[in-house]
């Protein structure tokens, strides 16, 4: 479909796993396996899964900031698995940013947030050196973050958790880009300030036409922000469809069973229990499976028989 | 005050905790009954575990408790010396960090870990004391053939699971959980606490419970307390405290999480952030980030701005320290 901005087909990523004999071939981790999907403009696609199941290695390929080892990243058609050498990359990066979960880790403690924001624009050469002040202070109105002049001159300790979120997503912001890819951006922050972030990343997407990627194993966040959801297990995808459809109608075990384990105070003081391990029943993934479209647009994973 | 149900198994009473000269804990009152499950909500830095550390009395330098009493089944805690306190702790009360899968040693056997714990607390032989650790293991779902294993060869839940298992070892009658599942996948962590649970019914132990999910307390605890920037600000049982919320910041934690159910509405979550407990607010602690807090009510804001408001009883059980809450007849 030409309207995405990020068409993933395939993708594939291995992890050679250490020890074995150099003779035979090496043992792989496929911590990533087959996957494919679209981001639009304006849309937030969440993928979720509990940790392991490969969902923020999707989002590091995506950025490129690994290698895949199988498939294809399209970027408004044309293909940037292959992408080489510092100029390229630059010129990628500016159009596909990443959030990452830590605010604390990924801001600069020495520097002040001016120095943040200033950095991405004279990089790519935004905007004139003049100028790069009062762009500054513009992101940061732009992500609720006032008064902008005196947050610009402050240091990442200065601020609180979410601040300091806000700062990151201010930074991705600044190259203008098409395509955000926000890793776990919530999970590290007090629970009365998520949804400001939240809601800040579903106003962007419409106000900006921004395709974000939502990485997450919150999936009661990933109801609240996304368009579509994809359900992560073992490095595959084993449903994906619209919001609505796959959390209203889960079909693949694995779906209902992360779905089961949230707590949902909502849902009234609940006696129903999770079935041991043992009886659990993950349904179908790894070898020997695909995705089958179940209903229009909502994609189950299912063994090939 | 209503006469509490049945006479309590620990009682905080009116205790304060300072860092230097932060206050992170102030006056705060909690009691625990036996075989309850209460749990201790706040966000990161509102004294919630300062309240567990204190109660343990494994509070590190410059931590220490100004004033308040802590009772364990109404005998003085603070007074005991340091044999007593090394009984008191596994054996009365025991603890489960946050980290605790990291808590441990990564280079012993996890079996040798419950030989040393329990041979430390009672007379027992080492193949005595290893059958019991297989025991303990067995109670929280894990093979018993895993008293040989590393703790780098079991998962985070596994891990966690062990230290529950530890913390159960002497039967101690209440047991101190300070976010025991917050690095857990959902999965593991409903798995983990439905054990509890099950184990709680078995053996009959208190539990205080402290995280900073609540829509996790609302579903397991009996009772629940909300700390705000070293205080409680609202306590009340589970249900009531879910369908009758009355502190705004209860309110605003609430529909902090967005439901997995109905329709989906905007939610806004509280604006601001919480405070930084060297430089608390004056008056009501919340009243910066409070809804109902506006220069269109000046008698009211005035109170909220330079008052504190205290803790007391809206309905059976239920206490709130709010001015809007005293307000209302």
């Amino acid at each position: 479909m030409s309207s995405a901005a990020i068409e993933v087909q395939g993708l594939a990523k291995h992890f050679p796993l250490s020890g074995g004999s150099p003779l035979v071939r090496r043992r792989v981790l496929r911590a990533v396996d087959d996957v494919s999907f679209e981001l639009r403009p304006g849309n937030v696609t969440a993928l979720v899964g509990e940790s392991g199941s490969g969902k923020s290695t999707v989002a590091r390929l995506i950025s490129r900031l690994y290698e895949p080892t199988e498939g294809r990243i399209l970027f408004r058609g044309e293909d940037v698995s292959k992408v080489r050498g510092r100029r390229n990359l630059v010129r990628y990066r500016s159009q596909v940013q990443m959030i990452f979960q830590d605010p604390f880790a990924s801001l600069n403690p020495v520097k002040r947030v001016q120095h943040h924001l200033a950095r991405p624009l004279l990089i790519h050469g935004l905007v004139p050196r003049r100028d790069v002040s009062a762009r500054v202070e513009e992101l940061l109105g732009s992500v609720g973050l006032v008064p902008p002049d005196e947050i610009a001159q402050k240091y990442p300790h200065q601020l609180s958790g979410g601040q300091r979120q806000r700062v990151a997503i201010a930074r991705a912001l600044a190259v203008e880009p098409a395509v955000i890819l926000a890793d776990e951006p919530i999970s590290m922050l007090d629970v009365s300030i998520r949804l400001g972030i939240l809601n800040l990343i579903l106003g962007l997407k419409r106000e900006l036409d921004i395709a974000f990627l939502y990485v997450t194993h919150d999936i009661a966040s990933a109801r609240y922000v996304a368009d579509e959801v994809l359900v992560m297990y073992a490095g595959q995808i084993v449903e994906q469809g619209r919001t609505d459809d796959v959390l209203q109608t889960p079909m693949h075990p694995y779906t209902r069973l992360l779905l089961s384990a949230v707590p949902d105070p909502g849902a009234g003081l609940r006696q129903d229990r999770l079935p041991s391990r043992s009886a659990r029943d993950l349904g179908a993934f790894g070898a020997g499976t695909q995705l089958v479209e179940q209903r229009p647009g909502h994609y189950v994973r299912e063994s090939i028989t | 005050m209503p006469e509490a149900p049945s006479k309590p198994l620990v009682e905080l009473d009116d205790l304060v905790v300072d860092y230097g000269r932060t206050r992170a804990v102030d006056h705060v009152s909690l009691s625990i009954r036996p075989g309850e499950f209460v749990g201790l909500a706040g966000e990161s830095g509102c004294g919630k575990s300062t309240v567990a550390h204190a109660l343990l009395r494994v509070l590190r330098p410059p931590g220490e408790i100004v004033s308040g009493r802590i009772l364990f089944k109404g005998e003085d805690a603070a007074a005991l010396n340091r044999e007593e306190l090394r009984r008191f702790r596994w054996r009365n009360i025991s603890l489960v960090f946050q980290s605790a899968m990291d808590s441990l040693n990564p280079v012993m056997r996890v079996g040798n870990q419950f030989v040393d714990m329990l041979r430390a607390h009672q007379r027992v032989d080492r193949s005595e004391a290893l059958a019991r650790a297989g025991d303990l293991l067995e109670l929280v779902g894990i093979d018993r053939g895993r008293v040989r294993a590393y703790p780098h060869e079991l998962s985070g839940g596994m891990r966690q699971r062990v230290v529950i298992a530890m913390a159960l070892a002497l039967r101690p009658e209440l047991i101190v959980m300070d976010e025991p599942t917050t690095a857990l996948d959902v999965v593991v962590q409903r798995e983990i606490l439905q054990e509890i649970e099950e184990l709680k019914r078995e053996l009959g132990f208190a539990v205080l419970f402290i995280t900073h999910d609540l829509s996790l307390l609302v579903e397991f605890s009996d009772r629940i307390a909300i700390m705000y920037a070293g205080e409680i600000v609202e306590s009340a049982p589970a249900d009531d405290l879910f369908k009758r919320p009355e502190h705004p910041y209860t309110v605003g934690l609430m529909s902090s999480f967005p439901p997995l159910h109905g329709p989906i509405v905007r939610l806004t979550g509280i604006p601001g952030s919480p405070p930084d407990l060297a430089n608390p607010p004056t008056g009501c602690r919340f009243h910066p980030r409070c809804p109902h807090c506006s220069p269109d009510e000046p008698q009211l804001y005035a109170r909220q701005r330079t008052e504190r408001p205290e803790l007391l009883p809206i309905a059976p059980e239920h206490l709130v320290a709010c001015h809007l809450a005293e307000e209302r007849p």
